[in-house]
């Protein structure tokens, strides 16, 4: 079998160049009058609107991806899995929910659509004034990648699986710890805790996936309970905090088993050892949230299309209220804690909060309805909302909140 | 990076390299040396753009060629009209060895994934990990496609020499 001879093609190549400086000059002569005749922000502006001609001629599809000059796109269209010709799509989607790393550090998952499809991370490191993007690890596009956690610099992002005969779907994780310019492959280790500053992730096939902060690793604890997520929480980075389900029961069909006894399950020793508190029932249950390692709420429907009832608990989910009903009319049925003990109900087109699960006030410079509101690593918290467009907002008390402009990204 | 002296001696010293890299890529060294030249071209055009780049080599090898694979597509209505007898069409070649002829004449028959990923990894130069950053795919995936790549290229070399002999 005759090998390739490359270092040799390689040196007769070299020898072969003959230096033409002057071809180079007039050709960036050219482009410099071009540039000029047009005007630079009209260029960015056809292209903005998704023009051909300057996509091709400046083009984003020319340049590599982690140059940070080159032509604006705002990331304000949301499209959960764009794929041209399927419908009209903007050329640059933000794909899923953003994720932060720190309030400064926030990551977005977006799809170029300009000529193929790639799938990008947007990041920027200074609280959404500027931002750069990366090629996303695992491949060509799959509706199917998200970016799931992030601590600081370090960001995770996973492709899912398609679901097996249970349900359950495969997780391949890929791990950066330079905000996503380089990515490697990150096997989860099944251990019997996971390190006391690690970042609860996800859930998968029951057992919790942790995230080492520093160096990207992976790591998975064994649960107590059944179908669980993670409840991300403002309380003590060391205490995990999950929903899900204590057993199972027949249901009529043949053969269907129901998840039944929501739970609650808070581990402080890194997933060794679980309390498993009951909710306060399992019907018309709609979502449960912890504001910090006392206060918990619990969001149920009500027999009104215009209430619903909140139970809370103020020794971390071992004993409930009676639940009080209400004035919220159904809506995305979410509730978000904050550190201080309230909590933010969404509803149709508006957002109340609640200071004590009793009564609710409208409030109107805070994220949109719909938005999710999830507490940072590190501190505050960040608002993302995906209905109708893309937008963040970003707080450290959880009380007063700022808008953060349009990210633009230069491709 | 800043102004034409800076840029000058880059393209005297990278220039050549890459050249020689975007010929393995398109197997036509007037396309190649016209790509890298459009790549300094868009640089001097615009010196902001190296603005921050850790590594402008590389940066202009990926605008070279992504320029080499926007021509290619432009081409492919022209080559029609070329195989069709309607227009002329000059080949153009280094004076090479025969054994580099018949390795840049095996590189084109490659699908253009495989072929990109030999190119940077074996020709340019660059590791594994790189060469999925700048593909925008896995570590895995480039390893399966140099595989494959190295394994036609050996069994097509080895053809011809038979063929030869």
């Amino acid at each position: 079998m005759r090998e390739p001879d490359f270092a040799g093609l390689v040196e007769s190549g070299r020898q072969a160049f003959r230096p033409d400086w002057d071809d180079v000059v007039a050709k960036a002569a050219r482009k410099r009058r071009f540039l000029a005749a047009f005007g630079a922000a009209a260029v960015a502006l056809v292209v903005a609107a998704g023009g051909g001609l300057a996509t091709g001629s400046f083009g984003g599809a020319d340049q590599p991806r982690p140059e940070p000059t080159g032509s604006p796109y705002a990331l304000e269209h949301f499209a959960q899995n764009p794929v041209p010709g399927r419908s009209p799509i903007p050329q640059i989607s933000v794909t899923s929910y953003a994720v932060a790393g720190d309030l400064d550090h926030l990551y977005v998952p977006v799809r170029d659509c300009r000529s193929q499809c790639v799938d990008l991370i947007a990041a920027t490191a200074d609280r959404g004034r500027t931002w750069t993007s990366a090629v996303m690890p695992g491949g060509k596009i799959n509706a199917s990648r998200f970016v799931v956690a992030a601590a600081g610099e370090t960001v995770v992002a996973v492709v899912r699986g398609r679901p097996d005969a249970r349900g359950d779907r495969t997780a391949d994780y890929s791990t950066s710890t330079n905000a996503g310019r380089m990515w490697r492959p990150a096997p989860v280790a099944e251990v019997a805790e996971l390190p006391a500053d690690w970042v609860s992730i996800e859930v998968v096939r029951d057992r919790l996936i942790g995230l080492d902060p520093r160096t990207g690793d992976l790591a998975s604890v064994a649960l107590p309970i059944l179908e669980a997520r993670v409840l991300a929480t403002p309380a003590e980075p060391s205490e995990r905090w999950l929903f899900g389900y204590t057993g199972t029961e027949p249901t009529g069909k043949r053969g269907k088993l129901r998840y039944v006894g929501k739970s609650l399950a808070v581990s402080r020793d890194g997933g060794r050892t679980w309390s498993v508190r009951k909710l306060p029932k399992d019907d018309v249950f709609s979502d449960v949230t912890v504001a910090n390692s006392k206060r918990v709420y619990a969001l149920y429907q009500s027999s009104s299309a215009y209430a619903q009832r909140v139970f809370r608990s103020d020794d971390g989910g071992r004993t409930w209220d009676d639940g009080t009903e209400v004035p919220v009319e159904v809506g995305q049925n979410t509730i978000y804690g904050t550190a201080d003990g309230g909590a933010y109900l969404s509803a149709r087109e508006r957002l109340f909060h609640t200071s004590d699960g009793r009564t609710v006030r409208e409030v109107r410079d805070a994220p949109p309805p719909y938005a999710r509101i999830v507490p940072v690593y590190g501190g505050g918290y960040l608002a993302v909302s995906l209905w109708s467009q893309f937008g963040m907002s970003v707080s450290d008390d959880g009380r007063s909140w700022t808008r953060l402009e349009t990210p633009v990204l230069r491709l | 990076m800043d102004g034409d002296v800076d840029l000058h001696e880059l393209y005297r010293v990278a220039a050549p390299r890459l050249t020689a890299q975007m010929f393995g890529l398109t197997g036509d060294y007037a396309e190649a040396q016209d790509a890298v030249h459009e790549a300094f071209a868009r640089v001097l055009a615009r010196p902001a753009r190296l603005r921050g780049v850790d590594n402008p080599e590389a940066w202009l090898r990926t605008v070279a060629m992504n320029v080499a694979r926007s021509r290619h597509r432009r081409r492919a209505l022209f080559d029609r009209l070329v195989r069709t007898g309607r227009l002329p069409r000059d080949e153009v070649a280094p004076p090479l060895s025969p054994d580099h002829v018949a390795l840049v004449a095996e590189l084109q028959t490659l699908p253009r994934v495989v072929r990109e990923a030999v190119v940077l990894h074996y020709i340019a130069d660059q590791p594994v990990a790189e060469v999925a950053s700048a593909l925008g795919c896995s570590v895995e995936a480039v390893k399966t496609r140099l595989l494959r790549g190295r394994r036609a290229l050996a069994v097509a070399l080895t053809d011809r020499e038979a063929t030869r002999a």
